[in-house]
């Protein structure tokens, strides 16, 4: 098995089960057991769900990947100590962050409901072409990656967020803006859009939106 | 023990103690009182040394008496043993996945300083085993025929040995030649450094026993257009270009008189010339001449077809066509030669600029019999070179250049001393040189000689401050440089690199391979297996993945010979990758993700049915497609979501 084949979903359910960190070891970039190179594409996915941990609120720091051989016992053992002594420092998810259980819980669920749609944004928009960490760094982190992860994959988790609030019970408009943590202009373009699209609609009667 | 919790599995754990290895900082009463209370297993069965005779008989009654199918092993590092107990097991009509092992000595004994913290990291080790094992299925050894054939790209030195090797065993050698023959660069040169043997006279039986073998087949002005499949079966595109001149021919060279057209010839670094029927040395394999069809008369005006008339063969046959073959190979082997370093970025150097500057190719190719000039420098001057300063690293170790060591170009430009020194007995040889590198006694010796000959040799700390100038007044080139007074000399050699040759990127791309910073091969592994290249079956040999020397290149086409012979027998099938992935054909959406993320190009779509398709034949089974597919429809053979999840699960709630 390839670091390749640690999916994005495997993390965000280590998170979603109370795990205040993970970490993801790979063999040394370049060094590949197949021809897979895969342990970039574990890089390119553990740069994605920084992103989307800091969306919601939890601290991207959480969240490591170190590149190793099987024979650096030494290495591997002083990456889990540190690791485990800066998570110790974060205190335990969600209220090192100062986020409510339930709320993260939430959040968390709205992500890996996307796990789809954002694999498929990764494979059709987010390629390094070069295969170096610092090409990786620099893509990730650069306005290119900004512009992306804002326009493809921003407004897909707010509204994954609202779909999921809503499957509860109908809400209205300020009170998703509320428990989103999102401005009210924002929540009225997102169920406008999800309205015309049959995925919300407003219930006159309630004064709320509601799932069709 | 309790009640089993495993369903219809009968699950045993062996706990083996490693002597003390284990058993001194784990303790087994608890894991064998904690294993009891879980339940999960039936049977806890203790051994001090597992993998020695009386542990393997142990194991062995142990299964076969208690009727199991599910083994956890706590032991050492699978890596080490897990195929030991796999085999024992599937004597035992036990499938091999049905044997997992705990690594409870290299990731806990023997990293726990602590006793109880050793044991409850064992138990969690143990319990990661146990849950998973719960999930796994039986799966099937599987082979496949392979073909034992040989495909060679490139009929240099390395390609010509390796292809002389293979075929004494009776199996079919293709040599797939970009060049309109074969033989490579080893042709263009007289001499072969440090012996100095003659390099026509050696070549010239070697390319005989080529063509008069009736295993070996030669596809010369081809090239490779495309490679599908994997060890054992490889299934290679090959287009071979037009000669416009019939097998018949015998090469007589009696329509080289009468045509009418001289181009450069590439052959000889451009120094001498061509005629546009052509062939490049004589006795080259194959024998018949080429018509280049870029400047034959008959091809741009239609106003010439004066070969045709000469020829007494009839050979000529302006209609031949390009011709498309496809051949199926067990192996293929890359020996696509190298490029000489160039020079255009050292105008300093003066070469192209300055009469009488030469790298050590063309001093060579001028020097040789077979070169373009017969042997000598200049043919219409009789003016005999009284001096001679050959530049070590010209256009190496720089970034401007190549920015690494070729290692063999060192005796390259001592031999070019030595090459001058046969020719004119009396010059004076000068070379200037920083590091000075032989890889070998006997090419350390031959510098000795040179030295002991009165060739002067002249350390100069920065080989980047060498400048080549002659003005018009001049008569003698002057080379200066830091640390050594200028000298002034007939003729300058540049003792230039080796490049990876042109079409490594091409073939790289073709058949998937990485090339390293400087653009060779990347080796399979740089000790054990130099001449293996990142993907099974597909090896290099000569200056493929690094500069080497001639003899070299044969160690290694040897090399080569010796791993294909021994791993493809022809009969004998292939075991292939057990934990492939599969794919859902019902859950499958065809969104094609898995398709470039597949590095072994063993995805393929299916039009008619619209999902992708996993050809299990060439699955190595890295798992990154399962990863890769977004509708979670992509199962990776033991290595499943839901198997990685209970083992974690386990680790964490042992």
């Amino acid at each position: 098995m390839c670091s390749g084949r640690v999916d994005l979903e495997f993390v965000l359910r280590a998170f979603s089960k109370g795990m205040d960190g993970v970490l993801t070891v790979g063999c040394r970039l370049n060094e590949c057991n197949y021809i897979t190179h895969g342990n970039y594409d574990a890089m390119g996915m553990v740069h994605i769900c920084k992103r989307l941990l800091k969306y919601i609120g939890v601290d991207p720091q959480r969240l490591k990947i170190e590149f190793m051989s099987a024979s650096e016992g030494i290495l591997f053992a002083e990456v889990m100590n540190n690791f485990s002594k800066e998570i110790r420092e974060l205190g335990p998810l969600g209220r090192g962050e100062g986020i409510d259980e339930k709320v993260l819980k939430f959040k968390l669920e709205a992500v890996r409901k996307l796990i789809p749609y954002i694999k498929l944004v990764e494979r059709e928009k987010m390629r390094v072409p070069v295969k170096s960490e610092g090409e990786y760094q620099k893509f990730f982190s650069g306005s290119e990656m900004d512009r992306l992860f804002d326009e493809l994959i921003l407004d897909k988790l707010a509204i994954s967020q609202i779909m999921l609030l809503l499957r509860e019970k109908p809400l209205p408009s300020g009170e998703i803006a509320e428990v989103l943590g999102l401005n009210p202009a924002e929540i009225s373009k997102y169920l406008n859009d999800s309205s015309r699209q049959g995925l919300v609609r407003y219930d006159e009667s309630l004064k709320c939106y509601a799932l069709t | 023990m309790p009640g089993s919790k495993t369903g219809d599995k009968k699950t045993v754990l062996f706990l083996c103690k490693c002597s003390s290895n284990i058993s001194n900082i784990v303790d087994f009463e608890e894991i064998k009182r904690w294993a009891g209370e879980k339940g999960d297993t039936n049977i806890a069965a203790v051994s001090n040394l597992l993998c020695a005779p009386d542990g393997k008989k142990f194991f062995s009654e142990v299964i076969k008496k208690k009727n199991v199918n599910n083994i956890i092993i706590a032991a050492c590092s699978p890596k080490l043993h897990e195929k030991t107990f796999q085999d024992i097991a599937e004597k035992n009509n036990i499938n091999m996945s049905r044997v997992r092992m705990a690594n409870i000595r290299e990731q806990c004994a023997w990293v726990t300083a602590d006793k109880n913290e050793a044991t409850e990291k064992a138990k969690s080790l143990i319990n990661a085993a146990i849950k998973r094992s719960f999930l796994s299925e039986d799966l099937k050894r599987r082979t496949m025929k392979a073909y034992s054939d040989v495909l060679i790209i490139g009929g240099g030195i390395a390609g010509i040995e390796t292809a002389r090797t293979i075929s004494k065993t009776g199996r079919k050698v293709y040599i797939v030649e970009k060049n309109i023959t074969i033989g490579g660069s080893v042709m263009k040169t007289e001499d072969l450094a440090p012996s100095m043997e003659c390099s026509p006279c050696l070549m010239a039986p070697i390319l005989s026993d080529v063509r008069d073998d009736p295993n070996i087949e030669v596809l010369a002005n081809a090239e490779i257009t495309n490679i599908l499949g994997f060890f054992g079966n490889f299934n290679v595109t090959i287009k071979e270009k037009p000669r416009y001149v019939e097998d018949n021919c015998i090469a007589c060279e009696e329509c080289f008189k009468v045509c009418p057209v001289s181009v450069k010839n590439e052959f000889h670094y451009s120094l001498g010339e061509r005629k546009a029927i052509y062939t490049l040395f004589p006795g080259a394999v194959p024998a018949s001449a080429v018509i280049d069809k870029n400047i034959c008369k008959h091809f741009t005006d239609n106003s010439c077809d004066k070969c045709v008339s000469v020829c007494p063969f009839g050979s000529i046959n302006f209609d031949q066509e390009e011709k498309t073959t496809a051949i199926n190979a067990g192996s293929i082997v890359i020996s696509t030669g190298f490029k000489p370093g160039d020079l255009a970025g050292f105008p300093e150097l003066g070469h192209k600029s300055i009469n009488d500057v030469y790298t050590t190719y063309e001093l060579e190719s001028l020097l040789s019999t077979n070169g373009p000039t017969g042997g000598k420098l200049k043919p219409d001057d009789e003016k005999i070179p009284a001096s001679a300063a050959i530049i070590h690293c010209a256009g190496s170790m720089d970034s401007r250049g190549i920015p690494y060591c070729s290692s063999i170009c060192c005796t390259h430009a001592v031999k070019a001393g030595e090459m001058l020194g046969k020719v004119y007995p009396a010059i004076r040889v000068f070379n200037i040189h920083n590091d000075l590198v032989f890889t070998d006694p006997e090419e350390h010796q031959f510098y000795k000689k040179q030295k002991a000959k009165g060739t002067t040799f002249i350390k100069c700390f920065d080989l980047s401050s060498i400048k080549i100038t002659k003005t018009p007044d001049d008569e003698k080139i002057k080379i200066s440089g830091y640390g050594f007074e200028p000298i002034s000399v007939d003729i300058a050699v540049l003792a230039t690199g080796f490049k990876p040759a042109d079409d490594f990127k091409e073939l790289a791309k073709i058949m998937d391979l990485a090339l390293d910073k400087n653009g060779f091969f990347r080796p399979g592994h740089r000790i054990l297996h130099t001449t293996a290249s990142e993907q099974d079956g597909i090896y290099s040999a000569g200056c493929a993945s690094k500069p080497v020397n001639a003899a070299a290149a044969c160690t290694q086409a040897q090399a080569v010979a010796g791993d294909i012979m021994s791993r493809l027998i022809p009969g004998r099938e292939i075991e292939l990758e057990i934990f492939t992935s599969f794919i859902d054909e019902e859950k499958c959406a065809g969104c094609k993700m898995c398709i470039p993320a597949c590095p072994f190009k063993s995805i393929y779509y299916d039009p008619e049915r619209k999902i992708s398709i996993i050809n299990e034949a060439l699955c190595r089974g890295c798992g990154t497609c399962t990863a890769a597919c977004p509708s979670g429809s992509i199962f990776a053979r033991h290595y499943t979501d839901n198997e990685i999840n209970a083992e974690i699960e386990g680790i964490l709630h042992g």
